[in-house]
């Protein structure tokens, strides 16, 4: 889907342009799920007493 | 001699009268403060930073030391030492003769400022069986191009008179009995974030009965066990600040979230599992994954400071390129080693054979002992705990997360060749701090015109922002200010600046928002608030 960066916005393709929003934003669902799932507190570590 | 009948003494520095004197003025012996880490770690710290002279202060009041004296050990029947002996350190030779004509006011050989300059800091030792280093206030390393401690902050010390200062941030080691290595990381730690929120600083006595008031019958609050998150939550709403948890299993996050926060000099309580590995000798051969011989157990220690390769590649990671990712140790006060301790992410992993699976665990350097080396006990991350001013609403993560969505937004139109003014993917440098301190960067900076400048700090903004700064190659394209203080359903965006040649971004954006229908096939709505009210795209 790279094209080159002196391609004018004039000619992109309505439909094309649509189609590759469409798929950055279901990319973008699975990456910000992925970060969101990472800062989940591990429960079972909260009541281990730091004691070394 | 009696020490009551004496008020200092001054030695050259070497690691021998260093030990003599800890000896001397405290109940441990040679053998005991040998198999420690901290006499070691002391003289390396000496070593680096050209220590000359140690000027031991005798009959010294510490107010920590004494608020746990007066809490536990004035009721023991063994009469425990009530004052403390304080060494301080020099990186200039001075002696007795020249410190004494200073103290009478002959500045000839010797002048305070000159004092002042080649000070190191200070150590003060409890005279406690075998834990004796009470508050200890020592320079930090110095930066060198890598090293950033952005939570010191200046600590004096009054020697007959004379005021000494060294940046720093104070650690003491645990006693085992009022405090565990919880509690000495969490003092460590809110000294660091009274400089910017005004907190009151508990003594280590004071925050394990805070931490402990809601006990189960089958604990006791003192002596200490050790604490728990949510009792170190409970300390830190005791000086009215929040606490807030976040998971750092993974050592991205731990990078990001440290950058982050040590901007706006919030320190940090890093909860570790700590692992002692197989030597090559015991395992028999080498190994790719070492095994652990031994779960250590938990261990807390206080976040206060980084070091970052600004050569090294910037991964992608947490779903867009974060500046930082370059982080490749961290600097903690642990309170087993001594301060500004380094840990490295060097990529070793361990294999954990407590867990079913046999999970494989990222880990960090440290600089425990273990049969007298180092190298052998690897830390494992679980959570951070940063104790903020309550105003500070919004999360790291929100903004994280709208940043990918923006991330993506802008690069897929890059990839189809309709932003020529951005040529490769944005690096973001994410991090809080307060809007005087903003400010202030934007004025030394200079990269805006004057007038942007003024027209910037003019503005009224809230006391904490998050700022998103979007690099290529080293070079700011954009940047992002985000409300810290609002509420999580607001705006938040306060401000984007483009930073492009002749602001060309913003009307490349303008031009292809009024041309193509791209909000309805981009339906995210914290990149069209950062697009429509921050970029005012549209306008």
């Amino acid at each position: 889907m790279s094209k080159s960066s002196n391609q004018s916005n004039q000619s992109i393709n309505e439909e094309e342009l649509r189609k590759v929003m469409e798929e950055a934003l279901t990319q973008a669902d699975k990456a910000a799920r992925d970060a969101c799932e990472s800062f989940k507190v591990n429960s079972s570590k909260l009541n281990l007493p730091f004691n070394l | 001699m009696d020490k009551d009948s004496i008020s200092y003494k001054i030695t050259p520095y070497s690691l021998p009268s260093l030990k003599q004197i800890i000896v001397d003025n405290t109940s441990i012996t040679v053998e005991l403060l040998e198999n420690r880490s901290h006499i070691d770690y002391l003289d390396g710290y000496c070593d680096y930073l050209k220590a000359k002279t140690i000027l031991v202060e005798y009959n010294y009041i510490d107010r920590d030391y004494l608020e746990d004296y007066s809490g536990y050990y004035v009721r023991c029947f063994h009469g425990y030492e009530r004052k403390c002996v304080r060494i301080h350190l020099f990186n200039i030779n001075v002696t007795e003769e020249i410190f004494l004509e200073l103290l009478s006011g002959n500045t000839k050989n010797l002048t305070e400022k000159q004092l002042d300059k080649g000070y190191l800091g200070f150590i003060v030792l409890k005279n406690l069986p075998q834990t004796i280093f009470g508050r200890t206030c020592l320079k930090t390393y110095p930066a060198e191009g890598y090293r950033h401690y952005p939570i010191i902050k200046t600590c004096k010390a009054n020697i007959f008179g004379i005021e000494l200062t060294v940046q720093s941030l104070p650690f003491q080691e645990q006693d085992n009995v009022v405090a565990a290595c919880a509690t000495s990381a969490l003092w460590s730690v809110l000294h660091g974030t009274s400089t910017e929120f005004n907190n009151e600083v508990p003594s280590p006595y004071e925050i394990t009965k805070a931490a402990t008031t809601n006990l189960p019958i089958e604990s006791r609050s003192i002596p200490s066990d050790g604490l728990t998150y949510p009792m170190m939550a409970e300390a830190i709403r005791k000086v009215s600040l929040e606490p807030i948890i976040i998971n750092v299993e993974k050592h991205d996050l731990l990078k990001a979230v440290i950058y982050a926060y040590s901007h706006a000099s919030i320190p940090m309580i890093l909860g570790v599992s700590l692992y002692d590995v197989m030597t090559d000798k015991k395992l028999g051969k080498k190994n790719v994954i070492p095994f652990f011989s031994e779960h250590r157990g938990e261990h807390a220690i206080a976040v206060t400071g980084y070091g970052i390769d600004e050569n090294s590649s910037c991964n992608v990671n947490l779903g867009i390129k974060l500046r930082s990712s370059r982080i490749n140790k961290i600097y903690v006060h642990d309170d087993q080693v001594g301060p500004y301790a380094k840990m490295e992410f060097k990529g070793e992993k361990i294999k954990d054979h407590t867990n079913i699976s046999g999970i494989i665990l990222d880990t960090l350097t440290t600089s425990w002992l273990r049969e007298g080396k180092r190298g052998f006990t690897k830390a494992v991350s679980d959570h951070v705990l940063i104790p903020i001013y309550h105003k500070i609403r919004i999360p790291y993560k929100t903004i994280l997360i709208a940043l990918i969505y923006f991330d993506k937004f802008i690069n897929e139109l890059r990839l189809l060749g309709a932003l020529s003014s951005i040529n490769d993917d944005f690096e973001w440098d994410i991090y809080l701090t307060s809007i005087n301190k903003y400010k202030k960067l934007l004025r030394e900076d200079n990269v805006l015109k004057e007038d942007e400048i003024v027209k910037i700090v003019l503005e009224p903004m809230p006391r904490y922002i998050w700022v998103a700064a979007a690099y290529i190659k080293n070079k700011k394209k954009m940047e992002f200010l985000f409300d810290a203080t609002d509420i999580e359903q607001g705006a938040i965006i306060l401000k984007a600046i483009d930073f492009t040649k002749d602001k060309k971004l913003k009307k490349e954006l303008n031009e292809l928002i009024i041309k193509y229908p791209l909000e309805s096939c981009y339906k995210n709505r914290s990149t069209w608030r950062i697009l429509n009210e921050g970029f005012k795209v549209g306008e």
